[in-house]
């Protein structure tokens, strides 16, 4: 049992391994650490935060639409 | 006792499945059949990854969610991963191995994915704090103890074979998927303040923010409360070393948890403690003799611990993989690449669908009864859980179910692996408790924005205070659920044994 465990592991591991390297990339162009992730992603650090954007964004739409 | 053993590479073995659960290493032999399955399985999964990745590169977003769904399952299902039966042992039989696991899991888990949020790269982002997290967790802790299985916990034993804990995901899932579009009588119970608050959010007109009881809750009132953590509060960053470690594991989590850990020690283990040291060594216990039995109560829950060290490294690992791969794709979120891919059906207004980066586990299950009731005829996009945030993408392509599948997938081949893997049918009494404790943890999900996971293991390791809050009135709920269940079943053996015709 201990044998397929480690084999059924490694393949795990070697899938999840491969995810890791596949999205490593961006991380050593941008750097890590200091919040470079929030920086990277535009600006945008929270859900509270894109969500004030897309209100932002209604309201000008409507607003045009009032205008016209 | 003695389990069935057939032979797996011509070498017949036996055990006693209390030794093996104590040990865990215990060589034990599995039918072979489980050892093909749990391949297949496996397999399955390996060529579901290969085969999508050559037909477009963005589904490996999908098979991330994919793989570290599988070892969360893993995961659970070795250590035992139930909130339920934690708070219900303690409660009901006085025994607190599971809660000081899942309490010294929280602890490790702390530790790893604020590693990660102090390099700037994690997905998690807290949630509004208000007591509206204590009152979910209590609705949350009855019906986990009704259902016999939390959130994960059922996830984790459907992938046993247990067919009331898939009931209880069901049930979950359906409660879910109706509730957070339920208006009509509902909205009776609206209070005019969340209804002129919801209002006045600017949604677009596709949501019908002004009609449903969750809509106007969240809008109305969730959004408007304060968004918290123990970093911030102690004036650090979340995503500096200092305020991750410091802020949000050391003063949000290790106080905490040392806290509750003393009290469990004190309320339930102290006193047979002493007893057993007064006949071993006889005389009073000591500072030191204490200080050795916290520790004995901490190293009793071995299994549990690794299971919550290995899901905190996987998690933190996730929000790499996951951050890494929006920025090499140049998304925010899953639903954009998902239209790319052409799959533009349940979206969101704002072009999002559920994609949390981390572990997480209701949300995609109201989404597979959403995703169905859309698809019967029911418009399920104008509420704010799906229409504005979640979506309702198919679950064939729904990034988090991929996750949710593939964590039931892990545990089954650990179940199998272990000789743990039996199909359990439901009795008729266990499908009502099921479908009863899956209700209420439905609900309670949705007032929390997450369950058991989502809302308290994850936000609390994070440093997020509602994560603590909802603790709270989980295990208050866990108290109650557990004292209801007590007053039934004795009235219920009170009632079997007065029907009983005694000869003497």
């Amino acid at each position: 049992m201990k044998q397929h465990l480690f084999i059924i592991v490694t393949i795990v591991i070697g899938f999840s391994s491969f995810m890791l390297g596949y999205s490593l990339p961006p991380f050593l162009e941008v750097g890590f650490g200091g919040g470079a992730g929030a920086d990277m992603a535009g600006g945008v650090t929270g859900e509270a935060e894109l969500r004030q954007q897309f209100e932002e964004l209604y309201r000008d739409v409507e607003e045009q639409e009032r205008g016209q | 006792m003695i389990i069935a053993v057939s032979v797996a590479k011509g070498r017949a073995r036996i055990a006693d499945p209390k030794g093996k659960q104590e040990e865990g290493l215990m060589e034990i032999a599995v039918p072979k059949k489980n050892i093909i399955w749990a391949y297949t399985i496996v397999g399955g999964f390996g060529l579901i990854s290969v085969i999508t990745l050559a037909m477009h590169e963005y589904y490996i977003y999908l098979s991330a969610y994919l793989w570290f769904g599988f070892i969360y399952g893993m995961c659970l299902q070795y250590g035992r991963f139930c909130f339920a039966s934690a708070f219900r042992d303690l409660f009901a039989v006085g025994v607190p191995r599971m809660v000081v696991g899942i309490m010294i899991a929280t602890l490790l888990f702390a530790i790893t994915s604020n590693l990660v949020a102090a390099t700037g790269w994690s997905t998690f982002h807290a949630a509004p704090v208000s007591f509206h997290s204590a009152i979910a967790g209590l609705i949350f802790g009855i019906g986990m103890v009704f259902a016999g299985g939390c959130a994960s916990g059922s996830l984790y034993k459907t992938g046993e074979g247990n067919g009331t804990s898939f009931l209880v995901i069901l049930s979950i899932s359906v409660t879910q998927a109706l509730f957070v579009d339920w208006g009509g009588i509902l909205n009776r119970f609206v209070p005019a303040s969340w209804h002129e608050s919801a209002l006045q959010k600017g949604l677009p007109d596709s949501i019908n923010v002004g009609d449903g009881w969750v809509d106007q809750y969240l809008a109305g009132y969730v959004w408007n409360q304060p968004v918290k953590t123990y970093a911030r509060s102690l004036g650090m960053q979340d995503d500096t070393l200092t305020g991750a470690m410091l802020g949000n594991a050391f003063a949000g989590v290790f106080i905490p948890a040392v806290i509750i850990l003393t009290i469990v020690y004190i309320f339930w283990v102290r006193k047979n403690y002493v007893r057993k040291l007064k006949v071993e060594k006889g005389g009073d216990a000591t500072l030191r003799d204490h200080l050795a039995g916290f520790r004995d109560m901490v190293m009793a829950s071995k299994r549990t611990s690794i299971a919550g060290l290995f899901l905190g490294i996987a998690c933190g690992l996730q929000m790499f993989v996951i951050e890494g791969l929006r920025m090499k794709f140049g998304v925010k979120n899953a639903g954009t690449l998902l239209e790319r891919l052409g799959h533009d059906f349940g979206i969101s207004a704002k072009g999002t669908v559920f994609d949390p980066g981390y572990w997480y586990v209701t949300t995609q299950e109201a989404q597979w009864v959403g995703w169905v009731l859309q698809k019967l005829g029911m418009n399920n996009m104008d509420n704010i859980y799906f229409g504005w945030v979640n979506g309702i993408p198919s679950p064939a392509i729904n990034p988090a179910d991929w996750m949710s599948v593939a964590l039931i997938g892990g545990a089954a081949v650990m179940a199998l692996l272990h000789g743990e893997f039996k199909f359990k049918a439901p009795t008729r009494e266990l499908a009502f408790w099921a479908i009863l404790g899956g209700f209420f943890m439905g609900i309670g999900s949705r007032l929390a924005l997450g369950c058991n996971v989502g809302a308290f293991f994850v936000r609390t390791a994070m440093g997020d205070m509602s994560g603590w809050l909802f603790g709270l009135g989980m295990i208050g709920g866990a108290f109650i659920g557990v004292k209801i269940f007590n007053w039934y079943t004795e009235r219920q053996m009170a009632k079997e044994l007065a029907g009983l015709d005694f000869e003497l």
